[in-house]
């Protein structure tokens, strides 16, 4: 005696359970839904001049861990722990070393995004060239504190997909030409945005760029790269921010702490 | 989530049995294109006991092979994994120009991940079922299995060089192994008309094996956190390694305490650490007799992380159970052992109780600490008051982890129903048990059934757990 069952459970079509299964974030914004208005844009790029202000970068490490190891400072702390730089043994075990790198990538990362996604809202030209612009220089900026700071370093000019964990270092020659490129675009998209127009000196201006590449520049031409034909480069940089006429050195040395606190 | 399932059954005479299904399963968790994972299962078995030639055996009552096969799922990852997510809200990322309030910034928080999929597991196991006796008074269950998981949907280690502040991002990563073998019997010992003791015992052995990690990666260390105090938050505790089973421990070999005899007195007094002892991480100038001394393994005469190895295993070899169950006229007694054999612990609390940690000295200790180093007793097990040197994870705490049990006791008393007639009542229970009576194991911590961090890569970390409690239950119950 033969039995034979067969049970054959069959749920809707296929397509239509793509459908269902076919759901949008609505608590979160994501890079393919974002980039989409002017003021996106614009908070794409706040986000990546803060980076700059987080204690990895400028609020504290390279404002005050990398520049006291000179005879700045004389400490009185240990020669171990968090202090090591202040007596010039900083080493890869340091958490600040491994920091500035980590921030610098998270910075470039940001602005791929934003450069990859900058055509993508309508809105005028001009204001559109001027966040370009500005996230340009960030980019050769954060390329520039890497390449200062550890020589080859890989240079990651689109956002990386997950599974990009191979990535050579490109010699410190193509990454200072990267940044001279980056400057360069940013220096002709930014020709009109002074800080006679702007007002304020808390965004990247014209000058700022040039002043920038002066310093990447004499960078280059000096250790290890020693490339002396950029000190050319060096003094035609410096002319435009001198004759620029926007910029003078200060006169005297007790107005900083007379006008400088004013204006903050 | 969406599911179809397709199954087959095929059974001929109780002796030929197959049954086949496939199962789709389509998760909103991952990228179009690669929600719908396809897990088809199939086995079959073969009752040899039917069979006529069999038939003459008597003493088999049932004898049955099945094998079989199965894949099966899991999307546990969060919703919208798959997408870069953009983080507005972090004040850290705004932004203020011109002496303007602050004004919003965002920032890439996560990479995204399009090409996640599910995380599947095979299974293969073979397996016997024999019965014996005409009442089946002893049967005996074989199973031996092999299962390999794939795609195990883990946070993955970044470079820091893709942009991603945390440095981790989900992927598919990475191939465990796991074969085992499990034996249970069961069996009527005694059956008489007012005692029966019936039994049942099982023991199980796994092994398992990490056969791929992610991409050249050999190893990814784990268990890391704070504990008691922040110094050895960035230790890890664990490791696993390719080609070894997850979660191993991973510290500096104990190696007793420096005595004396290692030290070449000063001429002020002091004493310095000769030169061919190695050093135990910290100052050479530093080192005290009676402070902790490590295994220095590649040599070099100071102990620092290339003297990490491998110092024990949270996996046991063999766990198991032993039941019983007495029935004595309207008694009724049921024992429970379980054990568990070969597994290492690491007793966290004993870095803090016995001895102390580092940048945390006058704490309390545990009584077996009075037995330290003092310069009238040289004690090579425990080292002196603050000589507990650098924060590091070592043998010195790892511990047999292997108990038995005594899980459970109960006994019960059915009240006879010819006094209960009268009563007008059914029946009369009355009951009471134990839990976690005793614990026969050579741990020095209160319960060698612990895990004091979450999942899989770290079994076997006490620190301050909760131990097991002892319960009693006591209870009469009554049915009008």
């Amino acid at each position: 005696m033969k039995r034979i069952w067969i049970l054959a459970i069959a749920l809707a079509g296929f397509s239509s359970c793509n459908k269902f299964l076919d759901t949008k974030p609505s608590d979160f914004y994501s890079s393919t839904n974002y980039y989409e208005t002017e003021a996106q844009l614009q908070q794409a790029l706040n986000g990546v001049y803060s980076n700059l202000m987080r204690s990895e970068l400028y609020g504290q490490v390279m404002g005050f861990n990398f520049t006291t190891t000179t005879d700045e400072v004389m400490s009185n702390r240990t020669a171990d722990g968090d202090t090591r730089g202040l007596r010039y043994n900083y080493d890869a075990s340091q958490t600040y070393v491994a920091g500035i790198w980590k921030s610098c990538y998270v910075g470039i990362r940001n602005i791929n995004s934003l450069l990859e996604n900058i055509n993508k809202p309508t809105m005028d030209s001009a204001r559109r060239n001027i966040i370009k612009g500005q996230a340009l220089f960030l980019r050769g900026y954060y390329y520039f504190l890497l390449t200062s700071n550890y020589g080859d370093v890989p240079l990651v000019l689109r956002t990386l997909a997950i599974n990009e964990v191979n990535f050579p270092a490109a010699t410190q020659k193509q990454v200072y030409e990267q940044v001279e490129k980056d400057m360069k675009e940013a220096e002709v998209l930014l020709k009109d945005y002074t800080v006679a127009k702007v007002g304020y000196n808390d965004v990247v201006t014209l000058t700022a760029v040039q002043a920038v590449l002066a310093r990447v520049y004499i960078y280059w031409a000096g250790y290890p790269q020693r490339d002396v034909s950029k000190y050319k480069d060096v003094i035609t940089y410096c002319d435009k921010v001198i004759t620029s006429g926007l910029h003078a050195l200060n006169p005297d040395y007790r107005r900083i702490h007379k006008s400088f606190p004013r204006s903050v | 989530m969406a599911s179809m399932v397709a199954r087959v059954n095929y059974d001929y005479q109780s002796r030929y049995l197959f049954s086949a299904s496939m199962r789709a399963d389509g998760s909103s968790k991952f990228a179009p294109g690669k929600r719908w994972g396809y897990f088809p299962a199939a086995s079959a078995a073969w009752r040899f006991s039917s069979e006529p030639f069999m038939k003459s055996l008597r003493v088999l009552s049932d004898g049955k092979l099945r094998v079989g096969y199965g894949a099966s799922g899991n999307n546990r990852v969060g919703d919208f994994a798959y997408l870069p997510q953009l983080q507005l809200t972090s004040r850290n990322f705004w932004y203020s120009a011109g002496n303007a309030p602050l004004s919003i910034g965002s920032y890439i928080q996560s990479a995204g991940n399009p090409n996640l999929q599910w995380e599947t597991n095979e299974q293969t196991n073979i397996g016997l079922d024999l019965a014996f006796f005409r009442t089946s008074r002893l049967s005996v269950t074989i199973d031996a299995y092999h299962r390999t998981t794939r795609d195990l949907l883990l946070n993955a280690a970044l470079p820091y060089g893709i942009g991603v502040e945390s440095g981790f991002g989900l992927k598919n990563i990475g191939k465990l192994q796991n074969r085992g073998l499990e034996f249970t019997v069961v069996g009527v010992i005694v059956e008489k008309k007012n005692f029966n003791w019936s039994s049942n015992f099982n023991i199980s052995f796994n092994r398992n094996k990490i056969l791929e990690l992610t991409e050249g990666q050999t190893s990814i260390l784990s268990g890391n956190g704070t504990f008691f105090n922040t110094t050895y938050s960035s230790l890890f505790p664990y490791i696993s390694v390719k080609g070894r089973p997850m979660g191993e421990m991973y510290g500096l070999q104990f190696d007793g305490v420096y005595q004396y005899s290692d030290f070449d007195l000063m001429p002020n007094g002091t004493y310095l650490l000769k030169a061919d002892v190695a050093t135990n991480g910290a100052a050479r100038t530093a080192i005290r007799p009676g402070d902790i001394k490590y295994k220095d393994l590649n040599g070099d005469l100071q102990v620092n992380n290339q003297d990490l190895t491998i110092i024990g295993s949270g996996l046991p070899k063999h766990t198991g159970g032993f039941s019983n169950n007495f029935v004595y006229n309207n008694f009724d007694l049921n024992v429970l052992f379980q054990w568990s054999y070969g597994n290492d612990l690491i007793n966290g609390n004993r870095y803090v109780f016995e001895g102390g940690l580092v940048n945390n000295p006058n704490l309390n200790q545990m009584a077996s600490y009075a037995n330290r180093w003092t310069p009238t007793n040289p004690s090579n097990t425990m080292f002196r008051a603050g000589g507990m040197g650098n924060a590091a994870y070592s043998s010195r705490v790892v511990e047999d982890g292997s108990y038995l049990k005594l899980r459970t006791v109960s006994l019960g008393y059915n009240v006879p129903v010819a006094i209960l007639k009268r009563a007008k009542i059914k029946n009369i229970r009355i009951h009471t048990s134990a839990q976690n009576l005793y614990t026969w194991s050579r741990y020095s911590g209160t319960d060698p059934e612990v895990s004091g961090r979450d999942g899989n890569l770290t079994p076997g970390f006490d620190y301050a757990v909760y131990p097991h409690s002892l319960s009693y239950v006591a209870g009469i119950n009554v049915t009008l």
